[in-house]
């Protein structure tokens, strides 16, 4: 029996040791360094399908590196904010439906990293969320946390019903000031580290379809979030809101929040002008819209 | 408490310790620990049902003490009857109540006449189909006096909810099984090494074969109209492996895990996708299952030595019995159907023992007649699959359909072809790993003195990294539904 015990807990020893190294080299070669003309881009799914990284790269002549992710959550946020560069200019999306997002269903796929557990684990931040961090932070960190390609979703001439409407009903209903409170302010301290940092930040809100556009208006929440804004705004001194159309006669978006490929395009055409123009010296907010 | 879960790492060495340091040589109190934490391990699913097992176990236990203790035959015939209308009873209800009544209602609608009925709304417990197969296995036995019944309810209680074993088997058999409970138990560190390893192969078949696969057969079942008919194929052969790395990968890490606490369970699959016949087939998938069908319903009708027609109708009998087994759906029926049809020809044709011995015996490979025979057997099963996994007839028949189109002979359109690839490659791993060791009950069972230390220890961490690093999405055991 104790010879059992003893060798398991060898193997455990010797297997986290090695494991911890291996961790260790590829968080390192997964965080390798960027050329200082570089813009990254975080946010969640809207950002990833949103915009266009080759376009970007050829309008504006930056290398560009992607830190978005599909449902990313907190977690992924405050990884990025202790990963990226001192004085980046960067490219952020927090979303609305990020902020409404529950604990549980946020992807948070980031390795693991100490400084932004504590910062999750200070926070009142679910246990089973704090779970799932863990869960999925175990994994070795695939090659390249910044990804400098992004498939985006196909053109098509009506949008894919996936995710019907009720769904995201059930969603504003079930989530409350409280939560979007708490979540905003854990978003806020990151753009505060990010402003201690240096960083220029260029904010973007994308749109969603007219029909879901229209849903989220009519809930209470609608002022809510909106308060987001506002409360970026107040941490700079000098802050603009931008507003600016997609025209076309086709169909922009994939679905009720993503644009498709066309949309993404067009754009990241206008963004890139209108950075191009600014070069990050005014921390702008674009609200994005479709023209009816 | 899913076997692959943070919680069952950390119930199982908590159970073991109290097991082998507490109760240390006291066999009843062994016994009890097993039982406690067989409850709580159900329990943590749903509490409310721990009093189906603890009824069936009382009901069991009482009938068994009184079939042995009287000699009337019919008495003894009447207390076998209660016992098996009692568990089959507690099966239907939960489990086909629903299915018969709407079946019941349709056939009515069907000539003009409208019944109302309520279905219930029950949820199907976790595991019922398997320990009552099981108690009943122990009241038929002691009915045919081939057991004699225990007098120590905890060791009873612990041969039901054994928690290894109890939500999806292998199904034991009580002249297998109980006496391990009556007699005294060692730690043997080979055993327990053993075990370890057994548990870390039905881990990687469970986490990255199985799950990885249900990623694509699910997306392809569900989404059938939206590809071409290679790639349908490809779902099938998906679905086809995940079953089986699901189900083997589970029974695995039930014997794994048995054999830490000193237990031996059989083994329920030996190499199944390598059979050359259905019959072979039959004999190495579930084997726990298919004994059981055939010792107490083939034999009893008179199994295969009974004239053409009584023969064939046996066959029919059982495999629509298993093929309900699996849950109250006519897509199970279906595929219930197929199987008897083919073994049918076999044993027709006197084919149905032509394949005793282990694929390749005293060879490396298997010879060209045997390769065709396992491609075509194979094909035939992952083709009967297709109705297994469907949603229902129509669907199965859809799937099928497109399958057998023009677009058969295009290429498979699917997306994260890469991640198919791997997943593809993978598989062939398990397939060769397990055809090299064909003789041994898993791969992992180790020669040590052609494998040094050193490269067991390099196999664990390959074997480790891939079930942390490329998992599947999460899903549960298929046979929980069961």
């Amino acid at each position: 029996m104790s010879l059992f015990i003893k060798k398991s807990i060898y193997f455990l020893v010797f297997f986290l040791t090695i494991y911890l190294f291996i961790y260790i080299c590829i968080s390192r070669f997964f965080l390798k360094t960027t050329p200082s003309n570089s813009i990254y881009i975080y946010g969640d799914s809207q950002i990833v399908q949103g915009i266009d990284l080759n376009e970007l790269k050829n309008k504006t002549g930056s290398y560009i590196y992607s830190a978005a992710r599909h449902g990313s959550g907190i977690y992924d946020f405050y990884y990025f904010v202790k990963s990226v560069p001192k004085k980046s200019k960067i490219i952020l999306s927090i979303s609305e439906h990020t902020q409404i997002r529950p604990d549980i269903n946020e992807a948070n796929t980031s390795p693991l990293d100490l400084s932004s557990l504590k910062k999750i684990y200070s926070s009142d931040y679910s246990i089973a969320g704090f779970k799932n961090i863990l869960k999925r932070g175990i994994k070795l960190p695939r090659a390249n946390y910044f990804k400098t390609q992004q498939n985006l979703y196909p053109y098509n001439d009506s949008i894919n019903l996936h995710t019907q409407l009720p769904i995201f009903d059930e969603l504003y209903s079930k989530s409350t000031s409280e939560k979007i409170n708490y979540k905003q302010d854990m978003y806020i301290k990151g753009i505060k580290s990010l402003i201690e940092k240096d960083c220029n930040i260029t904010f973007i809100e994308f749109p969603y379809n007219k029909d879901l556009s229209n849903l989220e208006s009519k809930t209470r929440l609608n002022k809510r979030l909106n308060v987001f804004r506002k409360r970026v705004s107040e941490e700079y001194n000098n802050f603009k809101i931008d507003t600016f159309f997609l025209n076309s006669n086709k169909n922009l978006m994939y679905d009720y929040t993503h644009l498709n490929n066309q949309g993404a395009f067009i754009l990241t055409q206008i963004l890139a002008e209108k950075i191009n123009a600014s070069n990050f010296n005014i921390t702008t907010m674009f609200i994005v819209k479709q023209c009816e | 408490m899913l076997f692959n879960s943070i919680d069952f790492a950390i119930f199982l060495p908590l159970v073991f310790f109290l097991y082998w340091f507490v109760a240390k040589n006291n066999l009843k109190l062994q016994n009890f620990i097993i039982v406690t934490s067989s409850y709580l391990f159900y329990g943590l699913w749903d509490w409310r049902f721990l009093s189906l097992i603890l009824f069936s176990t009382i009901i069991d236990y009482s009938i068994a003490i009184n079939l042995n203790s009287n000699e009337s035959k019919k008495i003894r015939k009447f207390l076998l009857w209660i016992s098996i209308l009692i568990n089959i009873g507690l099966l239907g209800l939960f489990k086909y109540y629903n299915f018969f009544l709407d079946n019941f209602i349709t056939t009515f609608a069907f000539i003009g006449m409208e019944i109302k009925a309520n279905s219930l709304n029950i949820i199907l417990p976790l595991g019922i189909s398997f320990y009552t197969f099981q108690t009943l296995s122990y009241t038929i036995d002691i009915y045919n006096r081939k057991l004699k019944p225990t007098n120590d309810f905890i060791a009873f209680a612990a041969f039901v909810s054994f928690f290894p074993q109890l939500v999806a088997g292998p199904i034991e058999r009580a002249t297998h099984f109980l006496p391990q409970f009556h007699k005294k138990r060692t730690f043997s560190y080979p055993k327990a090494v053993d075990g370890m390893r057994q548990i870390l192969w039905g881990l990687f078949k469970k986490v990255v074969i199985a799950d990885n696969c249900a990623k694509f057969a699910n997306v392809i079942f569900n989404n059938h109209e939206a590809y071409s008919g290679s790639t349908l194929i490809l779902g099938a052969l998906f679905f086809s492996f995940q079953i089986y790395g699901d189900f083997s990968g589970y029974s695995d890490i039930a014997i794994g895990t048995s054999r830490l606490f000193g237990f031996n369970i059989l083994q329920n699959f030996k190499l199944p996708y390598f059979s050359r016949d259905i019959a072979e087939f039959w004999r190495k998938w579930h084997i726990s299952l298919s004994s059981w069908f055939r010792d107490y319903i083939y034999i009893p009708l008179g199994g295969s030595r009974v004239s053409g027609l009584k023969k064939i109708r046996n066959v029919f009998i059982i495999f629509i019995l298993s093929a309900f087994w699996h849950g109250a759906n006519w897509t199970y029926f279906f595929w219930g159907l197929l199987h008897a049809l083919y073994f049918s020809i076999i044993l027709l044709t006197k084919k149905n023992r032509n394949n005793l011995d282990i694929v390749a015996q005293n060879k490396k490979l298997p010879n060209i007649k045997d390769i065709v025979n396992i491609l075509l057997t194979f094909s035939f099963v992952v083709f009967s699959w297709i109705f297994f996994r469907a949603e229902n007839i129509s669907h199965a028949f859809s799937y099928l359909a497109t399958i057998f189109s023009k677009s058969l002979f295009s290429c498979p359109n699917l997306l994260e072809l890469k991640h198919a690839i791997v997943c593809l490659i993978l598989i062939i791993v398990m397939l060769i790993s397990e055809f090299i060791t064909r003789k041994l009950e898993h791969p992992l069972k180790f020669n040590e003195t052609l494998f040094t230390r050193k490269l067991r220890w390099l196999i664990y961490i390959i074997i480790i990294l891939l079930i942390i690093n490329f998992p599947g999405e999460k899903q549960n055991f298929i046979y929980f539904q069961f």
